[in-house]
């Protein structure tokens, strides 16, 4: 901490203690004898006379530094010395310079006791050269000690207020990074328990183009504006690739990626991220360094627990990392909680019992309503209301099936594109052809790049989830299925997943010919409009009728989530159909609700 | 926390007890950097037997010394890791980055 630059000090807390020649005395009484006085006295010993008419004049020509001591006279009985006492004082707490009454000598205990607690000491009259020189030094002493610690403390004041007013602005900031769609508020119940004004964890809860939830738990080394500064790029990077529609795999390489440039050695983020895909009711965990994740049923009960498989980000660098996330389907009414260190490792009141796991799963029996507020309340109990030592947070996340996003939206569906320029909604048609040869399919990551269709294609804000989702499944059908011819069915064995995705990069890493074409136009029609999608890949073709026929046998048992995918799009388009032997499929949606 | 240093055939073995947080941090930097230097010693042994409790500064402190120990050429072997010290390092995955006997 470093206080410089401090306020010019007194001159009279400046001067050296000893030299009593550069002493500058003011002598104030309702009578001018006092002050002819005293002249000759303080002359005689070095000291200087300062001039002053009134009570007002002598505060601020002390204050100004010109004077180490005032001396007072108590001729009209200690009104002036109570005028100068309650002026000298105002507003703060510690004065450079000393007061002094003047008490003749003949004064008896009773005067003396009644200026006690106004004045710093009295001198008694008259006074002796000897004595007045030993007093001046002892005064000077005093105040140049007053004034450094009185410097000490203004620089401190404003020092604590700076950080107080850096500290809020950055709070207000950081609590903006929660979320930024209102929609994914109300699935999410958090609790953030800085151990200083700032917190070093930050949670988020982002909405992906495809309507999957993103979650954030991001805890940094340290407490403060250090360790808040930490999480910023983290919080950043995990909102922009949400939007954009990169899975968690991806955006904790680019957590990691960046917190590993920009970080100190022996600094570091423990993160939680985790997607909840809410159609295919599938969660994606990651947890480097965090406590273990829980999959809570509806009655609280541990379904699933994801321990930490990783290290914290920003310490191995890109070769070493390993982004691998942990898959799990869960039930309509589960809850996902994730936690910082801070909760489990919390103290008890007598140090050294913590709020360990036994006293946290107890909280967690019960409905989900109200779950947060009982494992705060438990935590308190628990620790006696004693603040944290270290920053604490809870994330609990809703995992219902969202209803529709055109559900959720305040304002109906309306039949233009959220204020753009379209008389009569007739003149849009247009219509776009892309094909995508294998580097350019290497290349793109597919959330991404559909996002960056549909946001380019001016979709209306209603309908870009549900175009990014029918783009999405069948660009990702003719691709796997279509040009890589990836078996669908491996999906149904427990290590499915992980075997496609290796068989995926593998053949799209061996692709030397083939291509997908995309096209898109928009016909109005009536006075709706209507967007075609028509895929088309140059593989050997698939029994698109015998998946479906797949899909309907499936669906009866209710255990199988792929698939839905499918079922979706079907439930979004108007129509929805594969030709060429499943090598095309044109799928339409309308765009505005026919009226 | 406490610290004490002795040197056996070319390992240096930094002994800690206490409390390893963010308060440790220059008596931790003061007890390995000696050994860093120094050209007898080739592997740095930090025992933790005697840890009550390790805090993320101190897991940062623990990866600022595997850098220097890289850089120098010296392995770094963590021992002697229990109860709560055991169960942090775990949490940070500390065994892909440190030896941990």
């Amino acid at each position: 901490m470093d206080l410089t630059p401090a306020p010019p000090m007194p001159a009279a807390a400046q001067s050296p203690p000893e030299a009593v020649d550069s002493a500058g005395v003011i002598v104030i009484d309702s009578v001018p004898d006092l002050r002819l006085e005293l002249r000759g006295l303080l002359e005689a010993i070095g000291a200087r006379l300062v001039d002053a008419s009134d009570v007002g004049e002598a505060v601020a020509r002390a204050d100004r530094g010109e004077a180490a001591v005032v001396l007072c006279g108590l001729s009209d009985g200690g009104d002036v010395l109570r005028a100068l006492a309650d002026r000298r004082m105002r507003g703060r707490p510690a004065c450079p310079w000393a007061l002094v009454a003047l008490v003749p000598a003949s004064a008896g205990e009773a005067e003396v006791e009644r200026i006690h607690g106004l004045a710093d000491d009295f001198l008694l009259m008259p006074l002796g050269s000897a004595r007045l020189r030993a007093r001046l030094r002892l005064y000077m002493r005093m105040g140049a000690y007053v004034g450094r610690m009185e410097a000490r403390r203004a620089a401190l004041t404003r020092y604590q207020d700076e950080a107080e007013e850096e500290e809020r602005i950055a709070s207000y900031l950081i609590s903006r990074l929660e979320w930024r769609d209102p929609s994914v508020k109300r699935l999410m119940h958090a609790w953030v328990s800085p151990a200083r004004q700032l917190s070093g964890d930050v949670v988020a809860v982002a909405r992906g183009p495809d309507d999957r939830i993103n979650v954030l738990l991001a805890d940094a080394t340290g407490h403060g504006l250090a360790a808040a500064i930490s999480v910023l790029p983290v919080s950043e990077v995990f909102h922009r690739m949400t939007d954009r529609g990169f899975d968690i795999e991806s955006i904790v390489t680019e957590m990691n990626r960046k917190l590993r440039s920009c970080m100190p050695a022996d600094r570091f983020v423990a993160c939680v991220a985790a997607s909840i895909d809410m159609r295919e009711h599938v969660i994606e965990v990651w947890n480097g360094g965090c406590p273990p994740v829980l999959l809570l049923g509806s009655d609280g009960s541990t379904e699933r627990v994801w321990s930490s498989r990783h290290t914290a980000l920003g310490i191995l660098d890109d070769r070493d990392f390993d982004n691998t996330v942990e898959r799990s389907s869960y039930d309509e009414r589960s809850q996902l909680m994730v936690m910082s260190d801070g909760l489990s490792e919390a103290l008890g009141q007598d140090w050294q019992q913590r709020f360990g796991d036994r006293e946290l799963l107890e909280t967690l029996r019960g409905p989900a309503a109200g779950r947060l507020g009982r494992i705060v309340s438990r935590l308190q109990h628990f620790t006696g209301g004693r603040a944290l030592d270290d920053d604490a947070s809870i994330l609990l996340v809703d995992c219902l099936l969202e209803p529709p996003a055109e559900a959720v939206m305040d304002s109906p569906v309306v039949s233009a594109g959220e204020g753009r320029a379209r008389p009569s909604g007739r003149t849009s048609h247009w219509a776009i052809e892309l094909r995508l040869g294998p580097a350019q399919l290497r290349r793109i990551t597919l959330a991404p790049f559909v996002s960056g269709l549909v946001e380019q294609l001016g979709i209306p804000g209603h309908q870009r989830s549900n175009v990014f989702c029918v783009l999405s499944e069948l660009l990702s059908n003719a691709l796997d299925h279509g040009l890589l011819g990836l078996d669908a069915a491996a999906l149904d064995l427990p290590e499915g997943y992980q075997q496609i995705r290796e068989a995926r990069a593998a053949r799209l890493g061996a692709l030397t010919s083939g291509n997908l074409c995309i096209k898109a136009s928009v016909e109005p029609s009536g006075s709706a409009e209507y967007l075609q999608i028509e895929i088309e890949d140059s593989g050997a073709g698939f029994d698109s009728e015998g998946l479906e026929a797949r899909l309907a046998t499936l669906k009866g048992s209710g255990t199988v989530r792929r698939g839905r995918g499918l079922e979706l799009v079907r439930s979004i388009c108007q129509e929805l159909r594969f030709d060429r032997d499943g090598r095309r499929v044109v799928a339409i949606v309308a765009l505005t609700a026919a009226v | 926390m406490q610290t004490q240093v002795s040197v056996v055939n070319e390992r240096a073995r930094i002994s800690l007890s206490g409390r390893f947080d963010f308060n440790a941090h220059r008596t931790f930097k003061s007890a390995y950097e000696d050994q860093i230097r120094s050209q007898e010693v080739l592997a740095i042994e930090i025992d933790l037997g005697n840890v009550e409790y390790l805090d993320s500064a101190a897991l940062g402190m623990l990866l600022l010394l595997r850098d220097q120990a890289s850089s120098a050429h010296k392995t770094l072997i963590l021992t002697n890791c229990r109860g709560v010290v055991q169960q942090i390092l775990d949490i940070a995955n500390f065994k892909k980055l440190f030896t941990i006997q």
